[in-house]
This record gives C-alpha cells, structure tokens and sequence, in this order.
C-alpha cells in the first residue's frame, strides 16, 4: 500500500524531519497491517456508530447559545495578541497591500 | 497511624466528627508526597498554597456547622488534561506547557461544591495517548510497586499517586482502558462510567465518542463517592445524560446470590498471562461460591475490537487535535509564515506517539480511504455493540482481567506501538460500546528476577447506566478478598518509605 507520508504532513499540518518521516512510515504501515484484519468483515449492510447519538440513551443536546467566557480570559492563553485580536505571522512572503486585497 | 495510611472512610469519619481537621489531613498527604514523589513522579504540579486555602475554607465551614459537602475536605488528585481554573493544564504536552485554564471542568466545578481539596495535577501519555505514562513530554511515572516498572496509562499519574499514598482519590479519563488499565497495574480501583454519566466540559478532548472521566480510590466505596459527586446532567456538554443523579454509596451492599455473570471466552483468547489467568479463574470460584451463576459466552466480533479502535480514536483525535495551531494555545514555534508556523508548531509541539496518532487518523478519514478504514471501523463498532447487547440480554456484568498481564517494564513496549496497543486489548471495547466497566485488584503474580509480586485487575463490565450493579459486584468481592489485598499495599507502600530513606534519588 502507498502511504505518502509528505502528504499526510500537509493534511495534519505537522512538519516531520527526514528520519522522522522514515519511522513515521514504517509504524504507519505496521499499522495499517494490523488493522487490516477489519477487511474480514462483510458490513456493508450494517449501520455505522459515530458517536453519542448512536450510542444508548445518549442524544445531542439542542445547541442553544450561552454566553461564552470572558474574552480577556481566552486571549491570556495565546502565544501571540494584538489589541483583541489573535497575532500570527503573514500568510506568505507577500503582504497583503502588495496584492490589494484581503486574504482573510 | 499516619492520616495518609487510613482508608478514604476513616478519614472522612474523623473529618465529619471533627477528630481531625481538613489542614491535617491535607498536611499528612503533601508530608508523603515529599516522601515519596521523588521516586514514584505521579504529579506534574502540587498545588500547596491552593489546597491550604481549601483546606482552609473547608475547616471553617465546618466549624460553623455548614455542611462542606459530601468530600468534607477530602485531598484529590486531577489528571492534567482537566481543566482547574488558575492551575496549569498541559495535558503532559510540550505544546501547553505552560497554558493555564481559565476556567474549572465541570466534574472539577462539582468536587469544589462538594469540598475536594486538590492536591495537584497528575503525570499522564501526552494528551492521554499511552499505556505507560511514557509518553509524557515531562518524563514518566514509576510504578510503585517496582519502580523500574511502568504505571499503566494513560492516567499513570493518578494511579500511582493512589497507590502509593500519596493522594485517597483522583480523578483520571478513559478513552481505550486509561483510567482501568493503571489501576489493574497499581492495585487500586478505578471506574470507566457510562458514557455520557459525567460530563466532559473541561477535559481536554483526544477521542469526544470515547472519552469518560472516572475516578480512582482505594476502595469500590471511594469509586462510589467520587462518582456521586461528579455524575449528573450537565447543560454545558451536549451529550450529557438526563439520568438523575444517584447516591451510589447508600447502594453498595447486596447479595449476589442468583446474579448472572458471563465470561466471554474472545477475551481468554488475547494472550493472558498463565498466572493471571489462574488468578481469575479463583475469582469465578470465589465468586460462584457467593452464589453467583457464571458461564462463559461469546462476543464473536471482540477480536476485531482493538483494530476498531485504533482507526476511530486516532481519527476524532486528528480532528480534536486540530486546535492547537500555535495561535490560541500555549507553544508557537517560530516560523516565517502562517503555514510553516502551524506545521512547525505542531511538529515540534507534539511528542512521538501524538504525531504517530494525528497521521494515522489524517490517513483514515483522507479522500481514498475513508470508506475503507473510518467508515467501515465505525460500522464494526456497531457489531460490537450489538455482541455486548445480546449478552446483556443474559446476564447482569461481564467479567474478564482487565489486562492480559501485569505491569510491564519501563521501556519494554515504548518502541513498538503496536505491543504497546496490546496492553488496551481487553478494555477498548468497552468504549466502543459506552459502557460502565470497574477495575479492581483481585491478586498478585510473582514477576521479573527479583520476584516481586505485581497486582492485576478484575474488570466487571455493566450494562449502560448499571453502575450500581458493577459497584455491588466489586464491594462484595471486595469483602471476600480485599483483606489480603490491602495487607499487601500496605507492605508495598513501607517499602516505598524504605527505598527512599535507602537510596539517594536525583
């Protein structure tokens, strides 16, 4: 089986070294051997359970908005602030003004 | 006798009469964690100044007749990925190291109500994905019983914590067996309760459909408190049961005569150790010999389960695991732009085993091969569900050791992660199923050329929301065995105080 490890770095986002990548894909793929044995089961016909829904007299909740924490309190925790804002480095090498439009 | 050497009973009696006052006792737990802490390590932080202040408060109340709450001053133990407001909360991460929460977990809200007073944050697997509290970014957590052994996980920290005395209680979470496993491991009693009993607002997220916060003590009784203290509805976790809170405590005692209880043979079949599996056969005598019918049964889609597992958790973890990005949390790794900062954040954030699950569940649910792996997982559980439906149609708790072997050593498993997801083998399907599953020390194998003897766990397994039902099973097993079992806890734990008087430790 092809496991593309550089390309499951881009979808998790997670910058691996070169030596990192090579046991990365090696566990991955003992893994994946082992798991392979779900492939002995035919479930086409069988519903999937994803999560408490499905589960026993456990049903989600309406989704009713309430008031959140304090902004102040969140924005303690981060790395990086500007004003009440989240500070993170540019998109790209260039700027915003330089391309004249908002990449938000 | 010191207060940390008394059962959680004894000393909540004294408590409640006044013998002894809640400082005390908190005095006597952080005098034995000096003791000991430097060889065992179950806490990331002790919080001295917050628990005297509690400790404080809980005394006064009682000194004006107010009733502090069922915990009445109680120490407990929290693991660290929940949320105590003003206390650090890195989930043993490199990436929150040093975040701190802003706000209490809900199970952390009802304990404050109840008078806990909390000792400190426990060791735990990075983000709760381990079996060995190796996986810790800040170092791991030794088994008291023989300290060149690993505690279990991922909730290692807390139940060596009990076991060693240094905390009655902890709380702990069980996504695969992390509350169960470490206390089949420690020889202390730890509770996985039905999913959706106790809410999950505040506890740091790895698997949201597996994830269940529990507790650990030295007793089923202590199991009991801490559960009634936390369990309940709760608005702010949407999938919060509306089943009415329940005093389990008044409801221990009952006889077992007529009690059916099934034993699956798939789990005899996954590599148990002779001697734990001799040891559980004399549990099913003894258990018999109370009166209660035992027969074995069949699960026919268990062995199927661990592999179920390790495509669904990985892949609500790469998803849960998605929010620390180096931008509201804790660590950011220095990068020149917004993408190289979120994957640099992130690959040198997390620890081995969390990049190791986050890949593997980007895999399962990446266009391709997600009908293949999560999907057809998912429908699986569904299978395992309806095995354990159909035994419960049969009898009232399963039973099985909750782990194939005792403790293994510090190291033994870490490089090969698929020996260390064996260690999950007879717990994971209880979570796929949300059911209610006890472990409780039921005997002792002789390990290792040093011929230590290590305790291993009973796991009784409920039917959804039975929680009063596994708890009676354990407190009457308890009473048939425990004597023996605390006897030896009691040996373990002087041998601790002599190792540490014996040997210099860094």
């Amino acid at each position: 089986m092809e496991i593309d490890v550089k390309h499951l770095e881009a979808l998790a986002k997670v910058q691996l070294s070169a030596d990192e990548e090579q046991v990365m894909e090696k566990d991955l793929r003992s893994i994946l051997e082992h798991v392979k044995r779900l492939f002995e089961l035919d479930v086409n016909d069988v519903p999937p359970t994803f999560g408490s829904g499905d589960i026993f007299g456990v049903d989600l909740d309406e989704d009713i908005p309430r008031e959140g924490l304090k902004r102040d309190l969140i924005l303690v925790g981060a790395p990086s602030i500007h004003d009440v804002f989240f500070k993170v480095p540019r998109e790209s090498g260039a700027s915003r003004d330089e391309e004249g439009k908002d990449r938000s | 006798m010191e207060i940390w050497e008394m059962s959680t009973k004894e000393i909540l009696s004294l408590l409640k009469s006044r013998e002894i006052t809640a400082q005390e006792v908190l005095d006597s737990y952080l005098c034995r964690i000096t003791e000991v802490e430097p060889l065992v390590r179950a806490y990331l932080e002790v919080l001295e100044p917050e628990a005297r202040a509690e400790a404080a408060k809980v005394d006064a109340m009682l000194i004006r007749g107010e009733d502090p709450g069922i915990l009445s001053g109680l120490p407990c133990a929290l693991k660290d990925n929940l949320a105590l407001k003003g206390a650090r909360c890195t989930c043993a991460s490199k990436i929150l190291e040093n975040w701190v929460a802003p706000y209490d977990a809900t199970c952390v809200a009802r304990l404050k109500k109840q008078g806990a007073v909390f000792l400190g944050k426990t060791n735990m697997d990075e983000f709760a994905m381990g079996s060995s509290t190796e996986n810790s970014a800040f170092g791991p957590t030794k088994n008291p019983w023989d300290l060149e052994r690993v505690p279990g996980g991922s909730s290692g920290g807390s139940a060596a914590a009990v076991a060693a005395g240094m905390a009655p209680l902890a709380l702990g979470s069980d996504t695969g067996g992390s509350i169960r496993q470490p206390a089949s491991f420690t020889g202390t009693y730890g509770l996985k309760p039905t999913y959706g009993l106790v809410s999950r607002y505040g506890l740091v997220a790895f698997a949201s459909s597996l994830d269940q916060i529990g507790p650990f003590g030295q007793s089923v009784w202590d199991c009991a408190l801490l559960l009634e203290a936390i369990a309940g509805y709760d608005p702010l976790d949407s999938t919060s049961s509306r089943k009415e809170p329940f005093p389990y405590t008044k409801h221990l005692e009952s006889s077992l005569r007529g009690l059916r209880a099934g034993v699956p043979g798939e789990f005899l079949g996954f590599g148990i150790d002779p001697d734990v599996r001799e040891g559980f056969e004399k549990i099913l005598e003894i258990l018999s010999d109370m009166g209660v019918i035992v027969e074995e049964t069949s699960l026919p889609t268990l062995p199927y389960a661990l592999d179920t597992y390790y495509v669904i958790a990985p892949s609500e973890a790469s998803s849960n695991l998605a929010r620390f990005d180096g931008v509201r949390y804790g660590f950011r790794a220095s990068a020149p732009n917004l993408e190289s900062m979120y994957q640099k954040t992130r690959g040198e954030g997390f620890g081995r085993e969390v990049r190791r699950r986050i890949m593997l569940g980007t895999f399962a649910l990446s266009a391709g091969y997600y009908d293949a792996y999560y999907l057809r997982a998912a429908r699986i559980r569904t299978l395992i569900r309806r095995d354990f439906e159909n035994a419960f149609e049969k009898f009232d708790v399963l039973l099985s050791p909750t782990t194939p072997t005792a403790a293994f050593k510090l190291g033994e498993k870490i490089e090969d992660p698929i020996s260390m997801y064996l260690a999950d083998v007879l717990t994971v399907p209880v979570n796929l199923a949300g059911l209610p599953a006890l472990s409780m020390p039921a005997g002792f194998v002789i390990t290792g050329e040093k011929g230590k003897e290590l305790p291993w766990g009973l796991q009784i397994i409920g039917k959804p929301f039975a929680e009063t039902t596994v708890l009676q099973v354990g407190n009457a097993l308890e009473q048939e065995i425990g004597k023996e079992i605390n006897d030896k806890i009691r040996d373990m734990r002087r041998d601790l105080t002599r190792t540490r008087e014996c040997e210099p430790v860094d």
